[in-house]
């Protein structure tokens, strides 16, 4: 008797608090005084000064040596310490010929975060990195009341560079310990490439009336979604119902997948997007002219783009099958070297758990197939996978670890 | 949690072989007994999305299945229809929706007599969640999916009517996992003893 009470207590126990769901915390709003009446730079101006730095002089509390990255209108700084970046809007600030940051720094695992302001000053080489030259370039910042001065020490290494690292944000989101936009969200689209990413990985669902929206779980939950009128699976319900009742748990509507896609092509410069395919009747058939009309769209903005259908399972193998016309679309074979092979993928993903895969990745290159393994966010394996494997890209919730290994190891 | 599917249902067809098997030579009264019941029930709305949109008074069917020794203790198996909320959006407009949320619930049961006639009671199992849209724009969307981790207690009140008959009222709270559903109802209900 006591034995069952106790144990019906423990499930009780287990039920009401077992789970603790991560929430969202947006990045801080920054403090952008120093930002008020700048000239807006372009992001290829500010190119220039992506490479590594390292601390001259004041606090280490965000680390010691960075690498510094610029997004499209972003300039973005990744550390040594605890996967810790820094996502700084900027502009030129003519008075005095300096350029100003402004923006907010946070721990890749942990959902601490602050505001932080940064300024490049005329004898500091903000004249010169307008014009190109980053010998003496030295940012310096203010955290906290706490001063650091950060060196530019060299360019990426030409061994780096020509990795062309796919580094893909998982579900579209940058951690997955309460994270600053819901996942699979065109808010994830439009900041992703701050956070060190060059592509996305999507999940595709289809609704009742065959619109493919991105969505990661087969049924409406409170995982994702704000509590609704509405549950079941999705393909249960039409866009519309979708639409009118369902809000992520961040405000934010689900996207559809062109949605996402005229986001990803028009409003980022992003390279890859990952169709993470859950399966459902005829998805080909209704993925094809979206993603043919993606191209079409990248095309005209002169946008080099690569978007490829995730193929996990022998059903989506053979949905693929029945829409013969999606062939000359790019997909990822999730299963084998051989399944991609067979299936004139361009792309072999793995998961991480199966190991470096040396002989496989071999294989796959001597093909033409590019591999990407899938879901590295251990610091140490992800270290261990780019030193000693020879993936192409990965896919990762903390893409501040990727970025920082890739371009301080080679 | 899917062991309690298989595990619940699979103790109560032992009970219930054990008893038939047991009863054979002195023919002992059935401890076997049904129960029906309904009543309303009150949603605790917790909807971030059309909150005012809510209808929370309702109603329920509960049958329930018991095997009750002569002990305090007694288990069964419940089910039965939970109306949970209703939700009228878009009223007046082309895009009029009428929402309704339901779970069947499908749950082993605990209960333990605290005197003659009182008892409490625990359910825990999974439901299947009924959902249907109905609008004069789309038709109708019906739905469902299953919700593994529910549970519910009740209070009660139960008295026999001669050899076969009960009857009783109980006040149930009913939580679903998952979308995190919450309800308490008063039921009325009569019971037989097989």
């Amino acid at each position: 008797m006591k034995q069952l009470t106790t144990n019906i207590f423990l499930l009780f126990f287990l039920l009401c608090f077992g789970c603790n769901k991560s929430e969202i915390i947006r990045p801080p709003q920054a403090d952008e005084s120093n930002l008020v009446a700048t000239q807006a730079l372009t992001d290829t101006t500010m190119r220039a000064m992506e490479g590594i730095y390292k601390l001259s002089s004041g606090t280490d509390v965000l680390g010691k040596q960075f690498v510094c990255k610029v997004s499209r209108f972003r300039v973005s700084f990744f550390s040594d310490k605890e996967g810790i970046f820094i996502i700084l809007k900027y502009g030129l600030k003519v008075s005095d010929s300096s350029i100003q940051f402004s923006g907010f720094w946070r721990y890749t695992e942990k959902s601490e975060q602050g505001k932080i302001q940064f300024s490049i000053s005329k004898a500091n080489g903000a004249t010169d990195l307008l014009k190109g030259i980053v010998k003496n370039l030295a940012v310096t910042g203010v955290d906290a009341g706490n001063d650091m001065k950060l060196q530019y020490d060299r360019a990426f290494s030409a061994a780096a560079i020509n990795k062309n690292f796919m580094i893909i944000a998982h579900h579209g989101v940058q951690t997955t310990v309460d994270p600053p936009y819901a996942e699979n969200s065109l808010l994830g689209v439009l900041h992703d490439e701050d956070y060190g990413v060059n592509g996305l990985e999507f999940d595709i669902r289809m609704t009742k009336d065959n619109v493919p929206i991105c969505i990661h779980d087969p049924a409406i939950s409170t995982r994702l979604t704000v509590k609704g009128p509405i549950s079941g699976s999705w393909d249960q319900y039409t866009f519309k119902t979708v639409s009118d009742f369902i809000t992520l748990i961040d405000g934010q509507k689900v996207p559809t997948l062109q949605e996402a896609l005229n986001a990803f092509i028009d409003s980022t410069k992003l390279t890859y997007f990952w169709m993470d395919i859950k399966g459902n009747n005829d998805v080909f058939k209704y993925l094809e002219p979206i993603i043919r009309n993606a191209y079409q769209r990248a095309a005209a903005q002169k946008r080099n783009v690569i978007i490829f259908a995730g193929l996990p399972s022998d059903e989506v193998i053979s949905e693929l099958h029945e829409q013969p016309s999606y062939a000359d679309l790019p997909t990822l074979c999730e299963q084998s070297v051989d399944r991609a092979i067979e299936n004139k993928s361009k792309f072999y993903g793995p998961r991480f758990s199966q190991g470096l895969l040396l002989n496989d990745v071999a294989k796959a290159h001597s093909n033409g197939i590019k591999v990407i393994s899938w879901t590295l966010n251990d610091k140490d394996l992800i270290r261990n996978y780019i030193q000693n494997g020879q993936f192409d890209g990965f896919i990762t919730d903390y893409p501040a670890y990727v970025v920082y290994d890739i371009y301080t190891l080679f | 949690m899917r062991i309690f599917i298989v595990y619940i249902p699979c103790l109560i067809l032992c009970f219930m072989a054990n008893e038939t098997v047991a009863q054979q030579p002195d023919a002992k009264p059935s401890k076997f007994t049904l129960y029906a019941g309904l009543g309303p029930n009150y949603y605790f709305n917790n909807l971030g999305v059309g909150k005012d949109q809510v209808n929370e008074l309702n109603y329920a069917f509960v049958a329930r299945f018991m095997w009750e020794p002569e002990y305090f203790l007694s288990i069964g198996f419940e089910t039965g229809y939970n109306k949970l909320y209703t939700v009228k959006a878009g009223q007046g407009t082309v895009n009029e929706t009428h929402i309704v949320n339901a779970a069947i619930p499908l749950q082993g049961v605990v209960t333990m007599r605290f005197f003659q006639h009182f008892y409490g009671s625990f359910t825990m199992g999974q439901s299947i969640l009924l959902n249907k849209v109905t609008s004069a724009s789309k038709g109708e969307e019906n739905a469902s999916t299953f919700s593994m981790s529910d549970f519910g207690v009740a209070a009660g009140y139960k008295k026999a009517i001669g050899t076969k008959w009960f009857l009783g009222t109980e006040l149930k709270a009913y939580y679903s996992g998952k979308l995190q559903d919450r309800n308490m109802g008063l039921v009325f209900m009569a019971g037989y003893r097989l």
